[in-house]
């Protein structure tokens, strides 16, 4: 049973004192269960699974959570990019321009990330993102982050360690697609 | 999702660029030292509060490194401040205050008129013939000395006035211990709760231009104050050593003209000078190792304390900085010519980063 489900089954069942108190703020209740599902969300991603308590607590209070309708540009291409995103909810494109007719680079949804690159380099953004639904993102940038590799080195270490392990993954992708497209002109030619 | 695009590092014309952003910067420069006493005391309290939460930062972050609690290290930092500062004033304030006052005794007991004439005597006996031209001159001089001593009170009396807004502030410095707390404990929440409030369009925007502004401004402060903290202890420790009187207040001069570039060295030498040559009789050595004194500490101040500081130093044309001394002096008198270049560069890297980011994220 998932972390998720197990919350949803203390939910369903007999309001006991403490969960009748905990009706009164309801505030609080809402922001509890919204913690554990971005938590659940972050741990399934290669960046930020197995994570202790105290960790997590340090590196929840860099995020920024933004909500975008559908359709609208979460960054853009030639602009400064300073973070990267994951999804909470709803899904993203990855195109390389914002025109009606530009390529879709990749299709994105909930638990996934994107803009990592601008986490360790200053530089503008290569393609554009785009809302396709109504979405709720998690933001987590460049300066926070090399604060919290100043101010908690081991944490920004294992961040910034898992962050090019997850760049080295994709480079290699990129160039076995290389090859094999590689492959595919010589035996065309 | 990024790439490197060199031609947003370049500028079309740096040389207008610069004279534009300098003209924006001394506008916005002469608006606030107009506003801040107009509008309220209680901007002056947040704006020292802001300062002095900045200079705490440093031995802050320093602490929580070491993974002590971010109350527990405020509570150690506010005690050692408190017991710093008072220390210092419980020394200092007194032996300031006896230095000022009989400075002044000394001032109003020179006879300016009977030691022109004793110079010019002294230079007749050996050369007569400059004698006529000199009686001319200093005649002229002696106008113009009125003048000066006419503009140096009036810039004075403003000060006063300042002075008294400031006294009044005084009565509000309850809040700041609360205020400075505040800001060191909730600093990065605020700066979270702000951003969050900002369209999604000017976000990555807002957050990029804060995090820019809160480090370059916090490097400034700290450099500033680290760099005249240490030209006015030496220079202290310098004259009392060589036994200038008032070293204490000349000592304090010294570290308030610290944040005047390129004039600031300049003019504590000219009032040390001007104080030796009004209080002392033998007057060789003591401006001989003045002169010594003051040109070792400004050459270990430029390369050994403010490359450590890795201040984020910026170059402001000296034009520039007699501008801003200027309308400091105008608006707000000598205390507005002593804030006018830190407000000044604040300001300035405020107008550069703002115009660069809404340039950058194509807002303009």
């Amino acid at each position: 049973m998932s972390n998720n489900d197990q919350w949803m089954a203390a939910d369903s069942k007999q309001p006991k004192p403490r969960t009748r108190l905990l009706e009164w703020f309801p505030v609080r209740r809402k922001r509890g269960s919204r913690e554990q599902q971005i938590h659940e969300i972050f741990t399934n991603t290669p960046l930020f699974e197995n994570m202790n308590r105290q960790d997590w607590n340090l590196l929840s209070n860099l995020f920024h959570e933004r909500k975008y309708v559908k359709g609208e540009i979460i960054f853009e291409k030639g602009m400064p990019g300073l973070g990267m995103y994951v999804i909470l909810e709803g899904d993203v494109k990855i195109v390389e321009n914002s025109d009606e007719g530009g390529s879709v680079l990749a299709q994105l949804t909930t638990g996934d990330f994107f803009g990592e690159m601008a986490v360790i380099q200053k530089g503008t953004r290569n393609a554009t993102a785009i809302a396709v639904s109504p979405c709720e993102l998690i933001g987590i940038f460049r300066p926070q982050l090399r604060e919290l590799l100043k101010d908690r080195p081991r944490l920004g270490k294992l961040i910034y360690e898992r962050l090019a392990r997850v760049m080295a993954d994709r480079l290699r992708m990129a160039d076995d697609l290389l090859y094999d497209s590689a492959d595919s002109v010589d035996e065309a030619d | 999702m990024s790439a490197v695009n060199p031609a947003v590092a370049a500028t079309p014309n740096p040389i207008l660029r610069r004279v534009i952003g300098a003209a924006i910067s001394l506008l916005v420069f002469a608006a606030v030292i107009w506003l801040v006493p107009v509008v309220s005391d209680i901007v002056t309290v947040i704006i020292v509060s802001l300062v002095i939460s900045y200079a705490l930062r440093p031995p802050m972050t320093y602490l929580e490194r070491r993974g002590i609690n971010r109350i527990v290290t405020i509570l150690i930092i506010f005690i050692a401040f408190t017991a710093l500062m008072g220390l210092a004033f419980a020394y200092m304030v007194p032996i300031l205050i006896e230095q000022l006052s009989d400075f002044g005794r000394t001032l109003n007991q020179l006879d300016l008129s009977e030691f022109r004439q004793q110079t010019i005597d002294w230079i007749g006996q050996y050369v007569p013939q400059v004698v006529p031209i000199l009686e001319q001159e200093t005649g002229e001089a002696t106008v113009f000395a009125d003048h000066a001593k006419d503009i140096v009170a009036g810039l004075l009396e403003q000060s006063a006035s300042m002075l008294a807004k400031v006294v009044n502030v005084f009565s509000l410095l309850s809040i700041m211990p609360i205020l400075i707390f505040f800001m060191l404990k909730d600093g990065r929440a605020f700066t979270h709760a702000v951003v969050a409030r900002v369209p999604n369009r000017f976000f990555e925007m807002t957050l990029s231009l804060m995090h820019k502004i809160n480090a370059t401004i916090g490097g400034y402060i700290v450099s500033v104050l680290i760099s005249s903290l240490f030209i006015g202890v030496l220079t202290w420790i310098g004259l009392y050593l060589i036994d200038v009187k008032y070293s204490l207040a000349l000592a304090v001069v010294s570290a308030l003209f610290n944040v005047i570039p390129f004039f600031g060295p300049l003019l504590t030498m000219i009032v040390v000078f001007a104080v030796i040559l009004l209080t002392e009789t033998a007057l060789m050595w003591p401006l001989i190792w003045a002169a010594v004194l003051m040109f070792v500490l400004q050459q270990v101040e430029s390369i050994v304390v403010k490359p450590m500081l890795l201040s984020q130093s910026m170059s402001i044309h000296p034009a520039v900085v007699i501008l801003a001394v200027l309308i400091g002096g105008r608006l707000a008198g000598a205390i507005g010519m002593f804030i006018a270049i830190p407000v000044y560069s604040i300001l300035h890297m405020f107008v550069v980063d703002l115009y660069d980011h809404l340039k950058n994220y194509r807002i303009i």
